[in-house]
């Protein structure tokens, strides 16, 4: 298949982060590969312009863009449009125009797939990408004998691809890109070595060797299969394996244990798909299948066998037909779907029996909606559908076959078997099939077999039905290959002993019949000897050269003619025919024998004839002499006779001929004209199908829009769920997801250190759980908010003295529906501790406050734009004014307030300028009264107010004193420089009258005694006057201590006021002075009286004082008048002085105006 | 005691003292009838009251208060009648009483003779 003018080809196929991972393979690609890569992405991320212009900035080898159809050339890279279906043809790869695309969004895969059809040493390379796309193209890629090479899905941008390939077990590398290119390169470079050509006698030895190897190492035997096959299949693997040469390989093979096992993989890899190739399926369907469920009517199974299955879509492609029909009857035999492979590998995944979406090209809509479920790239077959398939792992050559089937569907495996084996797996289906089994194979197979067991039934589909075995004869088991084989033949021997009994009596009619009706001989269609009668043997004769079964070679030549026209006659008109006597000469005599031919009704069509070989009577020799010789003469007539009937005979022939040829001539001819006009319809369809492309291109940009902006999307959602999970780490606050049935779905690392959860307990009921808290309610209050789905919360206390709060919510999803609650637990510790000292402080300030309020000092709070804002129990008492009276007013308004030598407006600005004014205040009461107050305010800005603190204290009393006091000071000065200026005055009096410095210092001391007494009285009483009898005694006290006999003081109580007392003390002194001088107390019985008392005249009262001395010497009137005689007379102000020197002592009687001073006299 | 020479306006001078202290109007009586003045002598209001409307003065010397009463009267009716007088007291004036009668002296006792005396003459005679 390989022209030697190809270059290598290697095809890459990439969808998503395609771009990034092509760059980084070229960039890793030596400069001369020597090799051509076709580059197919499945993607509307990157324009094919940005792929070709970025490929073309990491490689120097030519990037060229696929237009229409390009030829491909060595050391070239072929891009093709994304999306882009693209078929090789020969050396060529040409665009398939969108109306022809069949791939269904998968051109990766469809160009794999073209590579493999039309190479057997492609490369193809599955690169990063979403989705399952390529996987199904690599693995015909290796069945063809490619290699596949897959991008590392932990390395690729996007693992899906790559692991969907290697999910296929197709992979014969698994590297990152850069190494991805040097396997190539170092692939490519091996590539003239490729073909291994196994025709020396040597390399023919070393084959059998490697097929021996394979059998022993893995118990199967491939010396059968096609030579060519096998050949390209270990010319792969040699390859692979940097070996040249077979022999090398052998070497290679036998040191490498596992190699064995590589290679019979390999051998294995087949190519299958769902309804592979359409129409034959069709056939199958509508000829075959009904068939089978019409031989069912009255119960039974229908049993359908799939050897070499592989990954089972050609089991479960006949199993949906079946269960297509099934749904069609009214009835429903049992079916069973037995599908068989030797490949391990392969069946798992039938028996997993989910496939890539790719096979969405492969089958209807319809019947992916029966049969199978959609799981994201995949599909699955439904349950019906597998419970109808079985898997087995089963060698077709090696074990007894699976028996009394109704149907085999062994296609496209009897191509890899040489003729022989062919042969021997065909007598094994017909030994499985019950009679009239049907055979479905493949395209390119056929059942044709010498002995021909089976019909054709459909040349185009390849139908083949089981001809039941001629005669007694039972089926017999063919030769198994392997080593078991003598064991099942040993079983199945013994099974059909039964059966032979059975067949016991109807064997003995027919041997009688046989013995008594004449030799005959069964024909067949072919003209071939299907069954002879015991005695139809001297009819034969073996003709010279190969044995033949055919019935004119067999019979005796004298036969043959008449035969051949006998038996033509029957298959081709179904007309019986009987001969005209021939002489046939047997060892002792000639007779004369008749050939019957009788076409038989077999079914449907008459495929067999029944030659009887009647004996006529004998000929003697002599008379067949004499016919001989008469036959020298008459032979001419006869031989005319014959002559005429067979050109009768022929010209019925040619007549048939002719007509069955116009008829085909018509039928062509009708034939061509339908087709013009199918041809007609497609060209409209092409137009539609263009109009189709143009709108599916609109529709891919928008898709591609659409596609961007979920990327976008995707990108914030994994951003979310990043921050979602970040946030969930982060936080302090414990939270927990439960679902309705409080079994854990999530929760935060903060929650487990209050419940005693890991992360494997997700799932588990929240109550298996213990915990920190002293709560029990948990699940109560969640089930609660379940119910009434009203938000809870809780204050709970933990083990260790710290505090939650607990609050549960029900969990809505997006939709709004309820999916159970979200429990979240914030640790209110710190916040309890502050409340708590929050609370204990207010309390304080509350008492704080209500000491202040009781308070009798008066202190008030008002607002320096607006009113009254505290009245404590002191600003009522002082005021007046109650509380409630007091809040809310202006201070202005509720008191009128004097300031002292200033002004309220001045107060406030001072206020405002320095934060605090303190001073004097008058202020009105509520009572009308005025209060001084010395008052104290304080500006403070609280919380965008001007508040002003106010505490004034009631000076009023204070302010008198201070008046009181002045008074006294100043009357305090005015009488001390009175008395100093008395004394001065006296000093100098004394001194002008004195004669000497003793008399003026005892006259002076005297006097100065005499006011000083006057004046401790005087301040006895605050000066507010002196009782005059007192005032007499203490002046007269120093004579009296001598003389108290002698002296008589008398008169009712009186109050003298201070400016009395004074002179009147001083008066008393000179009188006493002058009496103990020259007067009554000079001598030793002088008597002195002093009596006074009171009258009132025209509402003035008066004073009348008499100071008269007794029984002293007598006196006379001074001569002269000294200072003490005028302080006598005249000192006394407004007083009547009348002193009288009688013989008995001096008299002197003083009359004053006096009034009892009560009132506050200041002097 | 020595009279200066400008006490000699003094000689025949009649002069009143309201004091109600007779220790001291008779010690300033002893002082001005030494430099030759006539001099009366009130110690209650009533007398100096009398005194100050009827007898022909040539200056009186008043001590601001006369017993237990203001000696205001007095200076008002000396001023009514233009006679010079001066106040003598134990205590500073009040400011009003000065604004009252603005050409009044007011000396505080213990007065200097000598000062008194000069006052004196310069009321009888001003210069």
């Amino acid at each position: 298949m390989t022209k030697p003018s190809s270059p290598p080809l290697v095809a890459l196929g990439a969808a998503a982060g395609a771009t990034q991972a092509l760059r980084r393979f070229f960039e890793a690609m030596p400069d001369e590969p020597n090799a051509a890569f076709v580059v197919v992405v499945k993607q509307e991320a990157a324009s094919d312009a940005d792929l070709v212009t970025a490929l073309a900035e990491s490689t120097k080898l030519p990037v060229t863009p696929v237009v229409g159809e390009t030829h491909l050339s060595d050391n070239h890279i072929y891009v093709v449009a994304p999306n882009q279906d693209v078929r090789l043809t020969d050396n060529t790869i040409g665009a398939i125009a969108p109306k022809e695309q069949l791939s269904k969004g998968a051109p990766v895969d469809f160009f794999f797939r073209s590579l493999a059809s039309q190479r057997n040493d492609g490369l193809a390379i599955v690169l990063t990408g979403g989705g399952v796309d390529g996987a199904i193209g690599a693995r015909a890629i290796k069945e063809a004998g490619g290699i596949v090479l897959v991008q590392d899905p932990a390395e690729a941008e996007y693992p899906s691809m790559p692991r969907n390939a290697i999910a296929m077990d197709v992979a014969d590398f698994v590297k990152p890109v850069g190494e991805l290119a040097a396997k190539v390169f170092e692939l490519v470079g091996q590539f003239p070595n490729r073909e291994i050509e196994p025709f020396g006698e040597s390399d023919e030895e070393t084959l059998q060797r490697i097929l021996a190897h394979v059998r022993v190492r893995l118990g199967h035997d491939f010396s059968a299969y096609k030579r060519a096959t096998i050949v390209r299949r270990i010319a792969r693997r040699s390859h692979l394996m940097h070996q040249n040469s077979l022999a090398g390989y052998y070497a290679f093979l036998r040191e490498n244990p596992e190699e064995a096992q590589a290679l019979f993989s390999d051998f294995l890899i087949s190519v299958t798909t769902f309804f592979r190739d359409v129409a034959p399926f069709e056939a199958l369907a509508k000829h075959v299948i009904p068939l089978l469920f019409d031989e069912q009517k009255h119960g039974g199974s229908i049993r359908v066998w799939v050897p070499g299955c592989a990954t089972g879509e050609e089991a479960y492609s006949i199993g949906i037909l079946l269960l297509e029909e099934a749904n069609r009857r009214d009835f429903r035999p049992e079916i069973q779907v037995f599908g068989s492979d030797l490949d391990a590998g392969a069946l798992a995944v039938a028996r997993e029996g989910r496939y890539p979406a790719s096979i969405e090209a492969d089958v209807s809509e319809e019947r992916l909606r029966c049969f199978f479920q959609r799981e994201g790239e995949h599909y699955r077959v439904s349950r019906e559908l597998r419970e109808v398939v079985l898997l087995a792992n089963h060698s077709l050559l090696r074990d007894p076959p699976f028996s009394r089937l109704n149907m085999i569907s062994c296609r496209n495996l009897l191509i890899y078997l040489n003729r022989e084996l062919q042969q021997q797996v065909c007598n094994t289906f017909h030994y499985a099939l019950n009679a009239g089994g049907f055979l479905f194979v493949g395209a390119s197979e056929s059942a044709d077999q010498p002995n021909s067991t089976f019909r054709l039934v459909d040349r185009e589909a390849k139908i083949y039905r089981s001809v039941p075995a001629s005669g007694e004869r039972m089926p017999t088991l063919p030769i198994l290959l392997g080593p078991r084989r003598k064991r099942e033949r040993e079983s199945l021997v013994a099974r059909h002993v039964p059966r032979v009994d059975q067949a016991n009596g109807a064997a003995l009619h027919r041997q009688m019949l046989e013995k008594i009706s004449p030799p005959s001989m069964l024909v067949d269609s072919a003209h071939r000897a299907v069954h002879l009668s015991e005695n139809a043997g001297r009819f034969l004769q073996m003709s010279g050269g190969p044995v033949t079964s055919d019935a004119t070679d067999m019979v005796r030549p004298e036969l043959r003619f008449d035969l051949r026209t006998a038996l033509n006659r029957a298959f081709e008109r179904g007309e019986p025919s009987l001969s005209m006597p021939i002489f046939v000469k047997f060892n002792d005599s000639a007779r004369r024998i008749y050939l019957q031919v009788r076409p038989v009704e077999d079914g449907d069509a008459a495929r067999h004839a029944l030659v009887f070989f009647i004996e006529g009577e004998e000929v003697d020799a002599d008379a067949a002499q004499a016919t001989g010789e008469l036959a020298s003469g008459e032979p001419a007539v006869e031989t005319i006779k014959r002559l005429q009937e067979e050109l009768q005979l022929s010209q019925g022939r040619l007549y048939a001929t002719r007509a069955d040829s116009e008829a085909a001539t018509e039928e062509s001819r009708a034939a061509n004209e339908e087709l013009q006009s199918i041809n007609e319809e497609y060209r409209s369809t092409a137009e539609e199908l263009e109009t189709s492309k143009e709108e599916l291109q609109s529709i891919n940009e928008e898709l591609q829009t659409v596609n961007n902006e979920l990327k976008l999307k995707l990108e914030s959602i994994s951003r979310a769920h990043s921050d979602l999970q970040n946030l969930m780490a982060a936080t302090d606050v414990g939270t927990l997801f439960l679902d309705t049935a409080l079994r854990i779905k999530r929760f935060t690392p903060h929650f487990a250190q209050i419940f005693n959860v890991t992360g494997s307990d997700e799932g588990r009921p929240i109550t298996d759980f213990t915990h920190q808290l002293e709560y029990d309610g948990l699940a109560g209050d969640a089930n609660r908010v379940l119910r009434d789905l009203a938000p809870f919360e809780y204050e709970v206390k933990s083990r260790s003295g710290g505090w939650y709060l607990i609050r549960i919510r029900p969990y809505r999803t997006i939709e709004d529906k309820i999916d159970g609650v979200v429990i979240t637990f914030v640790d209110i510790t710190e916040r309890r501790r502050v409340e708590e000292a929050l609370r204990e402080s207010e309390r304080r300030l509350k008492q704080e406050m209500r000491l202040v309020e009781m308070s009798r000092m008066p202190i008030f709070v008002w607002d320096f734009d607006d009113g009254i804002v505290q009245w404590n129990r002191g600003s009522e008492e002082l005021y007046g004014y109650s509380r409630s009276e007091a809040i809310g007013k202006r201070i202005e308004e509720l008191r009128e307030t004097t300031v002292i030598r200033d002004t309220w407006e001045n107060v406030r600005e001072t206020l405002l300028r320095t934060g605090s004014w303190s001073g004097e205040l008058i202020q009105k009461l509520k009572d009308g009264r005025s209060l001084v107050v010395e008052s104290q305010l304080e500006l403070k800005h609280v919380e965008n107010r001007r508040l002003v603190l106010e505490s004034t204290r009631d000076i009023t009393e204070q302010k008198k004193w201070e008046a009181r006091r002045q008074l006294l000071l100043d009357e305090l000065r005015h009488r001390v420089a009175n008395t100093l200026s008395v004394v001065q005055s006296m000093a100098r009096q004394t001194q002008r009258t004195t004669h000497s410095t003793e008399e003026f210092v005892r006259v002076f001391d005297g006097r100065l005694t005499s006011l000083s007494i006057a004046h401790n009285l005087l301040l006895a009483t605050h000066w507010e006057g002196a009782e005059l009898g007192a005032l007499a005694r203490g002046q007269l006290a120093a004579h009296l201590q001598s003389a108290d006999h002698r002296l008589r003081i008398q008169g009712e109580p009186v109050q003298l006021p201070p400016e009395l007392a004074t002179p009147f003390a001083l008066v008393l002194h000179e009188l006493a002075t002058n009496a103990a001088k020259y007067g009554a107390l000079s001598s030793e019985k002088g008597f002195v009286s002093l009596s006074w008392s009171t009258h009132k005249n025209n509402d003035v009262r008066y004073l009348e004082i008499e100071w008269r001395e007794t029984d002293g010497p007598a006196v006379g009137k001074p001569t002269r008048r000294g200072f003490g005689g005028q302080l006598i007379e005249r000192s006394l102000p407004g007083a009547k002085v009348q002193r009288m020197f009688d013989e008995n002592g001096v008299v002197c009687r003083i009359e004053v105006q006096w009034q009892e001073a009560r009132d506050e006299r200041t002097g | 005691m020595n009279a200066p020479a400008n006490h000699a306006v003094l000689n025949d001078a009649r002069i009143l003292i309201a004091d109600d202290e007779f220790v001291i109007a008779s010690d300033l009586e002893f002082v001005l009838q030494n430099v030759g003045a006539r001099v009366q002598i009130a110690g209650t209001l009533a007398d100096a009251l009398t005194l100050a409307t009827n007898e022909e003065l040539d200056a009186a010397l008043l001590d601001a208060r006369l017993g237990s009463e203001s000696s205001l009267q007095v200076a008002e009716a000396l001023a009514a009648r233009q006679i010079p007088f001066l106040f003598f007291s134990g205590q500073l004036l009040p400011a009003e009483v000065l604004a009252r009668f603005p050409q009044a002296r007011a000396l505080v006792k213990p007065v200097d003779y000598g000062k008194l005396l000069d006052a004196t003459a310069q009321m009888v005679r001003p210069q």
